[in-house]
């Protein structure tokens, strides 16, 4: 009988998490812009210059944008069950954090936006929530982060899983 | 002097009691200078003769008589549907050649366009002919909401030769006297060009008995402007149509798959596929497509047909990494198999 490793939900839930995020359509605007008459594999393209499967490093961006980085961990990891977390690094330039103060009935900076919608998405939803492990996601913290360039927010989740 | 009051000279005066005949004292009189030299050629152009007559009308007042002579030739010289060639340009013998005794008289109407084809024999054939408009005053579109087709009709005047009286209705031609300009451009060596725009007619309408003289005549078409189709261009040194079996009677020949991508994504929307039907002239046609997907956990596969679509959903991580071949098929159709793969998101 084989034994389940203890990384393989490393892939899984980023790709969960991936497909929570391109499935909600204000993500989808507020990262691409308007995709109206676009076919997915366009959208697609678009989609993957602002969302990446890694944490930010600076210094790298080169447009004047909004982009969410995440990653995932598993610090604890016991006989029977294993917790992971989700960074997710909501990064703005900040020639353009300051441009719009509310979308999709949410108000702040591109930054606080984000926030909100990406909470939307993984949370709020719960067939996305269920996906990950031992009952539902959960939103841990949210961060500030403050770089030379470049600024925003960071959002930690939580949850179990079945090792 | 005009030629038609031309005095026979007083020695050939001879009609109400020499010894010669009126058509010796007409042959006589070619020789005396009235008569010119002109190139009597069979209706199939393979041959021709040098044969001497009088060229009459040749001061016409107007454009339509400009395009019309008389030829008086010694009987027995010329037959309807028979070409003379004068001053370099062919001329149709159109009207029925009968004579008075003395000589015939032959009504010669001016070829405007030397027509080629493709006979089902899958032989070239070429004959000079007289082309007038049969739309004088049709604006040249039939309009639909959409689109406009072209809707020129040609009246064409040819030989009753066994070729033409062959040509059939769905028979089609280049009529287009760029052609000439187009000859110019095309580099030695080059035997097939197609991409030059051309003027093409398909035969609609054959009158093979209006100037049907029995054993002579000339046949009438009606041609009606149609689009040009992929085959038509420069073949071999000749400008020509696809034959009758590539041109009117298409075939089914080809089915292609067409979709925006060749990768599903796990979890997204489906990938759609759409097949597209094509006949022997290139053109899209209506078919019903048979779908079959072969590869590892087809089942898994979301799969939904619609009309000549098939969309194709993956939503189980088993799915991502899997190859699969999908094949469209139809009766009469090669089958066409084109390649997908399921991919992560990520």
């Amino acid at each position: 009988m084989s034994i389940d490793m203890s990384t393989k939900e490393l892939g899984v839930f980023k790709d969960s998490i991936n497909k929570a995020l391109f499935a909600d359509k204000d993500i989808i605007t507020f990262l691409c812009g308007d995709t109206t008459g676009k076919k997915q594999s366009e959208v697609i393209v678009i989609y993957k210059k602002h969302v990446k499967s890694h944490l930010f490093v600076e210094d790298t961006l080169q447009d004047s944008d909004s982009y969410i980085f995440y990653d995932v961990t598993l610090p604890n990891v016991d006989s029977q069950i294993k917790q992971y977390v989700i960074y997710m690094y909501l990064v703005c330039s900040r020639n353009v954090i300051d441009d719009i103060s509310n979308y999709a009935g949410y108000i702040g900076n591109r930054a606080d936006l984000l926030a909100q919608l990406v909470e939307h998405a993984l949370i709020l939803d719960e067939d996305v929530a269920n996906k990950f492990g031992i009952g539902k996601l959960q939103l841990q913290s949210v961060d500030i982060y403050n770089a030379k360039d470049v600024c925003g927010r960071i959002l930690t989740f939580t949850g179990y899983a079945y090792r | 002097m005009a030629k038609d009051w031309y005095l026979i000279s007083q020695e050939n005066w001879d009609i109400t009691g020499g010894d010669l005949s009126p058509a010796d004292d007409f042959s006589s009189i070619l020789n005396e200078g009235i008569g010119e030299s002109v190139e009597l050629w069979e209706s199939n152009l393979k041959s021709h003769k040098t044969i001497v007559g009088v060229i009459q009308n040749s001061v016409g007042d107007t454009t339509l008589k400009t395009m019309s002579r008389v030829l008086l030739t010694p009987i027995g010289t010329c037959k309807a549907g028979m070409y003379i060639q004068y001053k370099d340009i062919f001329w149709l013998i159109t009207g029925f050649v009968d004579n008075n005794t003395m000589y015939e008289k032959s009504i010669l109407t001016m070829c405007t366009y030397k027509l080629t084809w493709i006979d089902r024999n899958n032989n070239i054939v070429e004959r000079w002919a007289n082309i007038t408009s049969a739309s004088q005053y049709n604006n040249g579109e039939t309009g639909n909401k959409y689109y406009y087709v072209r809707s020129n009709q040609l009246l064409v005047w040819l030989p009753d030769d066994e070729d033409c009286l062959r040509l059939d209705s769905g028979f089609r031609f280049i009529i287009d006297k760029r052609t000439g300009l187009y000859d110019k451009e095309i580099p030695d060596g080059i035997t097939d060009k197609t991409d030059f725009p051309l003027m093409t007619y398909m035969l609609t309408r054959a009158d093979s008995v209006i100037y049907s003289f029995q054993s002579t005549g000339t046949t009438l078409f009606i041609f009606s402007q149609d689009e040009q189709r992929s085959y038509d261009g420069y073949h071999n040194g000749y400008w020509v149509c696809g034959t009758v079996d590539q041109s009117s009677e298409a075939v089914p020949e080809r089915i292609t798959i067409q979709s925006d991508s060749d990768e599903i994504y796990d979890g997204l929307d489906p990938v759609e596929f759409t097949a597209f039907f094509y006949d022997s002239n290139g053109s899209v046609i209506d078919g019903v497509p048979l779908w079959t997907i072969e590869g590892n956990n087809k089942d898994l596969l979301i799969v939904h047909e619609s009309g000549v679509k098939i969309s194709i959903a993956a939503n189980d991580i088993r799915l991502i990494g899997s190859k699969f071949k999908l094949t469209v098929s139809s009766d009469n159709y090669p089958s066409t198999t084109v390649e997908f793969s399921v991919v992560s998101f990520m």
